[in-house]
């Protein structure tokens, strides 16, 4: 078997350096402009401004479990390595999104609610999902064999992508049950300008990181099939 | 309670950006980790010669 | 009739799997020795008053059942795996299904039993009253379980084929079934204390969806895990 007959095809870093500094640029800008054109919130004086990272990056977390569910599927469905790379890229990428999501959640908590943390509805889903990611990258640290790694990580990210919705509402089940107070207080429109800007700019830095993170395990995979290719004697 | 509030607000920028900048070291670490694997193992760069 | 060759083998499976576990009967007896241990540190963590053990009962019922469970998922692996036999098991012509569901009714049977031996000791323990909605309960339980079972024996097929299946079980396990614990404790919650609320019904309901999503989706993906 040459290793020209299955190669990944060796991302190029090109353009995608670029495109990585726009998307930085355009956060601090799209922050830059809502820090400037928000006022204050009566109740809330300043805090209100964390939401604007917070939101996004939960709305960011989402799409990334949506990333790895397609990416999964076609994975399982057509069995090319780099589906299975990208949806492992966006998985950790999901995971730091996420975790973001909390600490932020937690940091605009504290001040709002008086304690770091309460089992409100949002904040408990968003850590029960932080949880689906790391059983999911911890799965793959533990499985060596690549493409018992792909199938065992495209079924667990699946499963834990369907789960999302039925977590969100259980959870929110819960709370409302149990009639605790909901946890933000809706905003008016001027935020959503804000709101919205900010999560176009975070959703260029998650592809950018997801294109990162890719290349970086798409190169290292070819490596290793190049490798051997040449421990197999072949001559490429 | 206003100027505690600018303390978590600037709290909150702060940890973000480590994040972001801190997860840009991370996968550029990786990504040099890659390219060097690489290089070891075919002999070029990655994305010049015919084995992409 | 191929189905009905299909359901023969499924039996076999059953049976083989059951068989294993009564040769030893220590396994059971020990795993259900082990929920009823548990059972009773949530009695030292939360008791003794009589209140605030009636309360936490559900939710220390389910967990301890819950943990005790976690153990023969990956049991129920383990013979084969041993043996080798799991290799020779993928030989036979038939559909993977077949050892899923297979795995899947020995795995209800024996999480089932222990289950019932958690939540009578448990009924001791925690003082529980037993409520008139007893019946609705039961589908609680029985729900409940399924949904456990499901995707313990799911998980399973992978976590006890990797290095540190004991932490990996739980871990990928544990946050997946935050639904199915949230509506069984609650649902039984509920129940227990006369359900003025009519919660229970909403959350069998969630029960009942979420078992069938993850029955349906785990029988598809099933082949891809155990193949590989």
């Amino acid at each position: 078997m040459s290793s020209a007959e299955y190669t990944i095809e060796v991302p190029r870093s090109g353009h995608w350096v670029a495109f990585g500094a726009v998307s930085i640029a355009a956060l601090a800008a799209t922050q830059i402009f809502s820090f400037l054109t928000s006022p204050p919130d009566m109740n809330m004086g300043q805090l209100e401004k964390i939401l604007y990272v917070h939101v996004p990056a939960a709305w960011v977390m989402f799409i990334c479990f949506a990333i790895v569910l397609v990416y999964s599927l076609r994975f399982l469905w057509k069995g090319r390595e780099e589906d299975d790379l990208l949806a492992a890229a966006a998985a950790e990428v999901g995971a730091i999104f996420n975790g973001l999501t909390l600490v932020l959640g937690m940091i605009w908590g504290k001040p709002a609610w008086g304690v770091w943390w309460v089992w409100d509805a949002r904040l408990t889903s968003t850590l029960v999902l932080f949880l689906v990611f790391v059983g999911y990258l911890a799965l793959r640290a533990f499985v060596e064999d690549p493409q018992r790694r792909g199938q065992w990580s495209a079924a667990v990210g699946i499963l834990g992508a369907l789960n999302v919705p039925i977590v969100w509402e259980s959870v929110s089940w819960w709370r409302t049950l149990h009639q605790m107070p909901s946890s933000m207080q809706s905003m008016a429109k001027i935020y959503w300008v804000g709101m919205f800007l900010n999560f176009g700019a975070m959703l260029l830095v998650m592809v950018y990181f997801i294109r990162r993170r890719y290349e970086a395990a798409a190169i290292l995979r070819t490596a290793e099939h190049a490798a051997q290719a040449v421990a197999l004697g072949g001559n490429e | 309670m206003e100027a505690s509030n600018w303390a978590f607000v600037t709290a909150a920028y702060v940890v973000t950006w480590a994040l972001i900048l801190g997860y840009i070291a991370y996968s550029q670490r990786a990504l040099n980790i890659a390219r060097a694997e690489y290089t070891r193992v075919t002999g070029h760069q990655p994305g010049e010669g015919d084995a992409g | 009739m191929a189905f009905r060759d299909d359901l023969r083998r499924v039996r076999a499976i059953v049976w083989k799997d059951l068989a294993t576990e009564r040769r030893s009967k220590a396994g059971f007896n020990s795993v259900a020795a082990l929920g009823i241990t548990i059972l009773i540190l949530f009695g030292f963590a939360l008791g003794p008053d009589v209140q605030t053990l009636r309360d936490a009962a559900a939710g220390a019922i389910w967990l301890s059942a819950l943990f005790a469970g976690v153990l023969a998922f990956n049991r129920s692996y383990q013979v084969e795996l041993e043996s080798g036999a799991l290799d020779q098991l993928l030989q036979y012509p038939g559909p993977r299904w077949v050892i899923y569901v297979g795995k899947l009714v020995a795995n209800a049977i024996f999480v089932g039993l222990i289950l019932v031996i958690v939540i009578v000791v448990g009924i001791v323990l925690f003082q529980v009253r037993i409520p008139s909605a007893w019946p609705s309960l039961i589908g609680v339980l029985v729900l409940g379980a399924v949904g456990l079972v499901v995707l313990g024996t799911f998980y399973a097929a992978m976590a006890s084929r990797s290095r540190a299946r004991e932490v990996l079980l739980p871990l990928l396990l544990f946050p997946m079934l935050v639904p199915v614990l949230l509506a069984a404790i609650s649902a039984s919650k509920a129940l227990l204390v006369g359900d003025i609320m009519q919660e229970a019904g909403a959350w069998i309901k969630l029960l009942a969806a979420y078992d069938l999503i993850f029955l349906v989706a785990t029988l598809w993906a099933f082949e891809y895990v155990i193949d590989v």
